[in-house]
């Protein structure tokens, strides 16, 4: 009988502490991520001027940044999944021959994963003439 | 139609067997009577029934045996839905039999089936059966209209007593076919399918029980269109009007699986009387499964149901009480897809942006005297939904009163007449409805707010309704009732009916 | 004995263990948002003229609105904390350096938008900021060249037939447009003669020999959502003069020119708005390259024609360079600014292309009727943008956005 009783008791308390486990529960929803512009052997990048565009392509949610720390843009709190970035701007360079230019600038990718903790993407940067 | 008929031989052929197998003697005793009736329709017994899920506790639910067979007519309509979802009109028109015997004094057996022909009006972002079951992720357009459906269920289930032990195990099956004959043609086809389990024990005047089931559910959907101009885009929804934009348009084949299970326990007088105490919990997980992505588990939907009633059934038997809890939880994991080759996409996690909770608390009281019983329900609800990001929020508060009241009378020979009427009010005390309207389109933003004005409106229900069976000494142990009940429910935006009709015997 | 402090005792443990659900309490703590605008590089000595910044808390749909600019930051005060779409629209004064001497000054419209910015709190009463990077050109506004039909019909005796040219517009957007005060250029520079101009403004503008404007007073044409509107060079029936090549009377705009060659007449339509001529380099009467040689575009001026005449012609100098001898070359030209642009497309023919002769961001590709010069297989083609559901496609890209050697859509 006691033993009756010890189980009825821990069976429903239990049953209550249970409500809160056994639960599929993802709560990894936000991490930050880093977009750096990286230029073509033949330049050095001395300035940024731009927008980089990220799109969520599960939600169609974009996020915009024209912060740039030197080729770097950084995105803070950005809900974890796959994503489509698009850079244009303008970009201060030196040639080669050591010659100083400005030129508009594009960089792109059409799917990049922002999983980690945080995330660096880098992207190849086209200069347009 | 053949299983149907086969299923229906078969309780058919049960009843059958116990009228003529039973070597009783007498008229009077070889099947029900009226008064015997009153145990399987009082408002006592429709309470106490919801209680007894566990297979076990369904020993000595009555002390008569019982088998119906009836052909019924249900509908409703609403001016607005109450559910957007559910369509503002709905039918159905089917037979059924019920039944309820005890084999000697060790064993008691049970079972039903049933066919019905139905459908439902103006269902409008929902393109998925079982809504209730399976929301908020359904696949859903912005059209809508008619649908058809065809439904049949079979139920059975057996108790046996061995000393002061005993067990029980019940089967509930439904099948559902539900479609529509015009552009979008949504198409779904459900199995469900219920096993339970139960133990109990004899011991100090009560029966402990306990009792486990499993339960398996299949439901494929689908949307076709026949008109290629006519041809609009399907959204994958995932919750308080989001949905999953990377597979929206045309991705219109899925399916939902579930595998889930329940625990409950049960701890009720033998002779009925006195204090009672049952709780269940159980989890079902339904997967949502997109066929035309080469089967990408889109969603986990993972249901908690938990219930909780302590209950006091006089010594008189004249009156009865009881308080409870019903809580559901809902969360909604989403799929992360990551890169896709020829629609085969990576599965790099889930994220659980759907949230939702649904809470009753709720005390009864009912007194029974000599031809009339009447039942008092007080009760608090609070449900809350959520979704991640973006932020969404849809919540409310609700207290409710209801009053039942049953009359009942013997009328001439054979005749039984018995009435019934309930009002309930259902007054909204607090309400929230946080959207990202400026990120919404207009038509999904309408569908959000118009949801939300139906759930978060204080609402009267009302109805009555009666039942006549009939059963004279010289038609005995065969009788025939006709059951006729109608109610009203109407919010400051709405109002509608209900009425439900049956007729048939019962031995 | 029923053991009721048991079964009460039970029923309770189950009853705490349930999900508890405590509501936050909400209140709506407010923050400042600061707005830097930069300029891009490329522009010299701009000047942010005016501008209104609006925030929409995308959960109450209210805006917020600031046009007061200080140091080319705009502060929003007290923002209730929450998600917002930042919109900005201005207007920008710069130069466009000619050479040495000579600069043409002039304004663009300028927008730039950052979606879901986060207002957050601050314990320490810091103001929330922001960059918006402003870009000088517009090529997303709506309005899109849809279809050049530029290649001319064939007689019934095989010769070439090119009065019946015609262009298309369309509206890309969700909204309706307005065509009044939008112009039609034509590039100066050929695609297939790349030559080291100088002053070489490519990144600043395009160079152009003729421009023509809608007509209309600002709201007079207007164009709905997935509309197109024919503009003619001669908005007749073709098929009197050349059965083969079909009616343009129906156009919506046709291009009457002011020949000064008294034996070349224009036909007009006097049942057809005409284009209001701001600049044609012809004499005569206006055609489109019938090989495709040149960029065509569609624009938003920001001045007035006489503004425009002033300030915007300029000589170019280049390098005519011919086997071993080299001439010194000039020519006269106009300069649109790449910031007025709304839609570029640049054409060529795959055996002799040299170059776009538009920024690249104005246009990364070309589109083609015919693969060699002169190619007798061209006529009766169009380059057609294709159509990705009910919306065009338009990546700033002829090569991706057009389907080249289509049928012309007047002959179907």
């Amino acid at each position: 009988m006691k033993l009756l009783k010890y189980i009825t008791v821990v069976f429903c308390v239990v049953a209550g502490a249970l409500t809160g486990g056994c639960d599929d529960e993802y709560t990894d929803y936000y991490t930050s991520a880093e977009v750096t512009v990286v230029a073509p052997d033949t330049v050095q990048i001395l300035q940024i001027q731009g927008v980089c565009a990220v799109t969520c392509l599960s939600n169609d949610m974009s996020y915009q940044s024209s912060t740039w720390n030197g080729k770097t843009v950084t995105f803070n709190n950005v809900l974890r999944g796959p994503y489509s970035i698009l850079v244009s701007g303008t970009a201060m360079i030196t040639t080669r021959a050591g010659r100083r230019e400005v030129h508009n600038f594009r960089a792109s990718s059409s799917y990049a994963e922002f999983m980690e903790h945080p995330t660096s993407v880098e992207l190849q940067m086209l200069l347009l003439q | 139609m053949k299983r149907i008929s086969m299923i229906m031989a078969w309780v058919l052929g049960l009843g059958w067997t116990v009228w003529a197998g039973d070597g009783r003697d007498t008229i009077a005793e070889a099947g029900t009577t009226l008064a015997h009736l009153e145990e399987y329709h009082s408002l006592q017994a429709i309470t106490d029934a919801s209680f007894r899920k566990n297979p076990v506790q369904r020993w000595q639910q009555y002390a008569t045996n019982l088998l119906e067979v009836a052909a019924y007519y249900n509908s409703r309509g609403e001016d607005e839905a109450f559910v957007l979802q559910a369509g503002n009109r709905q039918w159905a028109v089917g037979g059924r039999v019920d039944s309820y015997y005890q084999l000697g004094d060790r064993n008691v057996v049970w079972g039903g089936a049933s066919y019905q022909q139905g459908g439902r009006k103006n269902v409008k972002w929902n393109s998925t059966s079982d809504f209730q079951a399976v929301y908020p992720y359904v696949l859903a357009d912005s059209m809508g209209g008619n649908l058809d459906s065809e439904r049949y269920t079979f139920y059975g289930g057996c108790a046996t007593r061995l000393g002061n032990w005993m067990i029980g195990e019940e089967l509930t099956f439904r099948a559902e076919h539900e479609w529509r004959t015009y552009d979008p043609r949504p198409r779904g086809i459900v199995t469900d399918l219920l096993a339970r389990l139960g133990g109990a024990y004899d011991w100090n005047e009560y029966r402990w029980g306990v009792g486990a089931g499993f339960h398996f559910y299949k439901q494929t959907n689908d949307v076709d269109f026949y008109q290629e101009a006519g041809v609009i885009p399907e959204y994958q929804m995932t919750g308080l009007g989001e949905d999953y934009e990377r597979f929206k348009g045309t991705n219109n084949s899925a399916y939902y699986k579930a595998a889930g299970w329940l625990l409950d326990v049960n701890i009720l007088p033998q002779d009925c009387k006195g204090i009672w105490f049952a709780a269940e919990m159980g989890l079902s997980p339904y997967r949502r499964v997109i066929t035309t992505l080469n089967a990408l588990p889109i969603s986990k939907l993972n249901v908690w149901d938990y219930s909780a009633t302590a209950g006091w059934n006089a010594p008189s038997g004249r009156w009865y009480a009881l308080a409870g809890m019903k809580l559901q939880r809902r969360l909604g994991n989403e799929l992360i897809a990551g890169s896709s080759s020829s629609n085969d996409y990576q599965e790099l996690g889930y994220l659980t942006m759907y949230r939702n909770r649904f809470l009753n608390i709720n005390g009864v009281g009912g007194w029974n005297m000599a031809g009339f019983e009447t039942r008092v329900e007080a009760g608090f609800q609070n449900y809350k939904a959520t979704y991640e990001y973006p932020s969404r929020e849809m919540s409310f508060s609700k207290v409710y009163g209801r009053i039942d009241a049953r009359w009942k009378k013997m009328l001439g020979e054979g005749g039984k007449l018995s009435v019934s009427g309930y009002a309930a009010y259902y007054h909204n005390i607090d309400d929230e409805l946080q959207m990202p309207y400026a990120l919404m389109d207009e038509a999904r933003a309408a569908m959000v707010r118009q949801c939300a004005l139906m759930a978060q409106s204080s609402y009267l229900t009302a109805g009555g309704g009666a039942r006549y069976d009939w059963l004279p000494r010289w038609k005995a142990p065969f009788g025939v009732f006709i059951d006729l009940q109608g109610g009203y429910r109407g919010n400051k935006e709405t109002s509608g009916y209900e009425v439900s009709a049956s007729a048939g015997l019962f031995f | 004995m029923k053991n009721y402090k048991m079964l009460l005792v039970a029923a309770m443990a189950t009853l705490a263990g349930f999900a508890s659900c405590s509501d936050d309490d909400k209140s709506t703590p407010v923050n400042d948002l600061k707005v830097s605008i930069t300029m891009p590089l490329t522009v010299e000595n701009a000047e942010l003229v005016s501008g209104t910044l609006k925030a929409t808390n995308v959960a109450t749909s209210k805006v917020y609105s600031q046009d007061t600019i200080e140091n080319n930051t705009l502060t929003l005060r007290s923002l209730p904390v929450g998600v917002y779409n930042l919109d900005f629209e201005g207007k920008v004064k710069y130069n466009i350096s000619i050479n040495d001497t000579t600069a043409a000054g002039t304004l663009a419209t300028v927008k730039q938008s950052v979606s879901n910015y986060a207002v957050t709190e601050s314990a320490t009463h810091q103001a929330n900021t922001e960059t918006m990077a402003l870009e000088i050109y517009n090529a997303k506004e709506g309005l899109l060249i849809t279809e050049i039909f530029f290649t001319g019909t064939l007689t019934e005796e095989g010769k070439q037939y090119i009065d019946d040219q015609y262009l298309k517009v369309g509206n890309n957007s969700d909204d309706t447009l307005y065509l009044d005060g939008v112009a039609f250029v034509q590039s100066d520079f050929l695609t297939t003669d790349k030559q080291d101009y100088t002053p070489d403004l490519m990144e600043d503008a395009m160079t152009i020999n003729s421009i023509y404007l809608f007509p209309g007073n600002g709201q007079d044409y207007p164009i709905a959502p997935g509309e197109e509107v024919l503009l003619a060079v001669n908005a007749i029936d073709h098929t009197e003069a050349n059965p083969l090549s079909f009616d343009l009377s129906i156009a919506d705009f046709e291009i009457n020119n002011e020949s000064s060659e008294t034996e070349v007449v224009d036909p007009n339509n006097q049942n057809v708005p005409d284009m209001i001529i701001w600049y044609q380099e012809s004499k005569s009467v206006f055609v489109m390259h019938n090989r495709g040689f040149m960029a065509y575009a569609l624009a938003k001026p920001e001045i007035t024609k006489e503004e425009f005449l002033a300030n915007n012609f300029y000589t170019y100098y280049y390098k005519f360079v011919f086997g071993e001898r080299s001439f010194d070359m000039d020519g006269d030209a106009y300069i649109l600014p790449n910031a007025w642009v709304i839609d570029a497309v640049n054409l060529s023919v795959e055996a002799v292309y040299e170059w776009n002769v538009t920024s690249a961001t104005l246009d990364a590709g070309w589109s083609y009727c015919g693969k060699t010069n002169g190619d007798k297989n061209r006529y009766n083609k169009s380059v057609i943008r294709k159509k990705s559901g009910n919306k065009w496609v338009d990546t700033n890209n002829s090569t991706n956005d057009f389907e080249p050697e289509a049928k012309a859509s007047m002959l179907k």
